[in-house]
């Protein structure tokens, strides 16, 4: 008989460790939500209309809730930030050389951004055109024809081997800058297989610095 | 020793021949004009590499991806027309500098709220290799068109991706959408509720910078990776998000499991035990017989 105790005290106080919570959190309360119409930034006026859709959810997928409030821009502002972005391309031009199907082909040139700028700066690939490939599969590896960009410096955008592509982020620092210099090497390897024909092949690509927005 | 300096002499003049290196400000402006109104704006280009250097002048639109990147696109906006300059292409001397004006004409039908434009300057290329790698600096350009504008940010997406922790840090994914005309500020807390019902932690969210008008942000969050949270069960994660000038808000909880470590132990330690329990119960029962 004592066993039987022993063994249904072992699961009553497996269960309770397990549904307490629950039954702690079944019911919910409602919010207030308050409006802080003390603060504006630039460029607009105040008003007063204003729609809330609130969910109380308890599962642990919530989607589908927002705010809206309006406001009126007045026309007549203008507002700059007097910084300046300098981008230097140490070498533009870059040249693989002769290729063969037994090694994979690099070749590197460092991008130096002078950003006075209060919200960093991104420098990324705009556009890209040429007759060179752009497939890449994980790593550019010898015998396969591939082509992948790498970066390195302290605001590499990404670590590895990626494939070029348009809106390909390089390099960024989100921090408000006052004029120190930001070098990233940027390289970009290449591989030929033995099914590629031979013949010259190029690629130019535009790369692209701005402020953050 | 005259013809290694000679060659050190000639080196240091030629390679600067294949650099790009220039300047443009200012990096950002924000201009709100009434439909049908005008307004000038102006960048300055300065040539910082040794030779001379040809530039080409284009209005593009950007927008913004999910992680917050921005991403330039030619022809992608009626607005890309209402900004002019009466040059395109321009050419200066080592260090010269000269400044560009813009002439900029809204529309009188013009919707209210803001339209991203970049005042994109791209140095041309003098030679070409296997890789070219050309240049371009934009200056950013916010057109924000008067008139009442609504500020709506909608949360598409807020999920743990796992239902039951046994460890820290919790990870959780956001996707907020921005339906406004406008770009809005965004930023955000979550509090913690433990399955007593006590409020036990808060940590800030990184929402990055504004949403753009019609962009998305998702991102994923690692929470309560230095508290100490020794208590199983339902835990609560309430969102507080704040954005736009206004200051609007949206609340949105989940809930999730914790089962921590020692919880673990103590159950696995009891299965163990009962487990044992039955087995010798077992061979008593086999030795009575």
């Amino acid at each position: 008989m004592s066993k039987k105790i022993t063994k249904i005290f072992f699961i009553v106080y497996i269960l309770g460790i397990f549904l307490f919570p629950l039954l702690v959190n079944s019911a919910m309360t409602s919010t207030n939500y308050t409006i802080f119409a003390d603060t504006v930034g630039f460029g607009g006026d105040l008003s007063t209309s204003t729609t809330y859709f609130l969910q109380d959810t308890a599962g642990d997928t919530a989607i589908g809730a927002s705010t809206s409030t309006s406001y009126t821009i007045k026309a007549g502002f203008q507002a700059a930030d007097r910084g300046s972005i300098s981008l230097t391309i140490e070498d533009a031009s870059l040249s693989f050389g002769s290729m063969t199907t037994a090694s994979v082909a690099t070749v590197s040139t460092t991008v130096n951004i002078i950003a006075e700028s209060e919200t960093g700066y991104s420098l990324s690939v705009s556009s890209q055109s040429g007759t060179l490939w752009t497939t890449l599969t994980g790593t550019v590896d010898a015998g396969s024809e591939e082509f992948g960009v790498l970066v390195s410096g302290s605001d590499s955008a990404f670590a590895g081997t990626s494939a070029l592509a348009n809106s390909l982020v390089l390099a960024t620092n989100a921090n408000s800058l006052s004029g120190t210099t930001h070098s990233t090497i940027i390289s970009f390897e290449a591989a030929i297989s033995s099914a590629t024909t031979a013949g010259s092949y190029a690629k130019s690509i535009t790369l692209t610095a701005a402020a953050n927005p | 020793m005259k013809k290694f300096w000679l060659l050190i002499l000639v080196c240091f003049f030629l390679w600067p021949l294949t650099a790009t290196a220039f300047t443009v400000s200012p990096t950002r402006t924000l201009l709100t004009i009434d439909p049908g109104g005008q307004a000038k704006v102006f960048l300055n280009l300065r040539n910082d590499a040794v030779g001379v250097k040809k530039y080409r002048l284009e209005t593009i639109s950007f927008s913004q991806n999910e992680k917050g990147e921005v991403i330039y696109e030619l022809q992608a906006s009626q607005a890309e027309n209402w900004v002019k300059t009466s040059v395109s292409d321009l050419t200066l001397n080592a260090g010269e500098e000269r400044r560009i004006d813009y002439g900029i004409v809204i529309p009188k039908g013009a919707l209210p709220g803001s339209y991203y434009l970049a005042l994109a300057v791209k140095e041309l290329p003098t030679e070409e290799g296997e890789v070219g790698l050309s240049g371009q600096i934009v200056s950013l350009l916010t057109l924000q068109v008067a008139g009442e504008v609504m500020e709506k940010v909608e949360v598409r997406e807020l999920v743990s991706l796992q239902s039951v922790y046994f460890s820290k840090p919790w990870v959780v994914e956001l996707n907020l959408r921005n339906l406004s005309s406008v770009e809005v500020p965004v930023q955000g807390k979550v509090f913690l509720k433990d399955p007593l019902g006590e409020f036990v932690a808060m940590e800030k969210l990184s929402l990055g910078r504004d949403i753009l008008a019609n962009s998305e942000r998702r991102l994923q969050a690692n929470l309560w990776e230095h508290e100490k949270l020794l208590m199983p069960g339902i835990y609560r994660l309430y969102f507080d998000i704040t954005y736009g000038k206004t200051g609007a808000q949206i609340e949105q909880e989940i809930a999730v499991w914790y089962l921590p470590d020692w919880l673990l132990a103590i159950a696995t330690g009891l299965l163990i035990l009962i487990i044992l329990l039955l087995v010798l119960k077992s061979i008593s029962r086999k030795r009575n017989v």
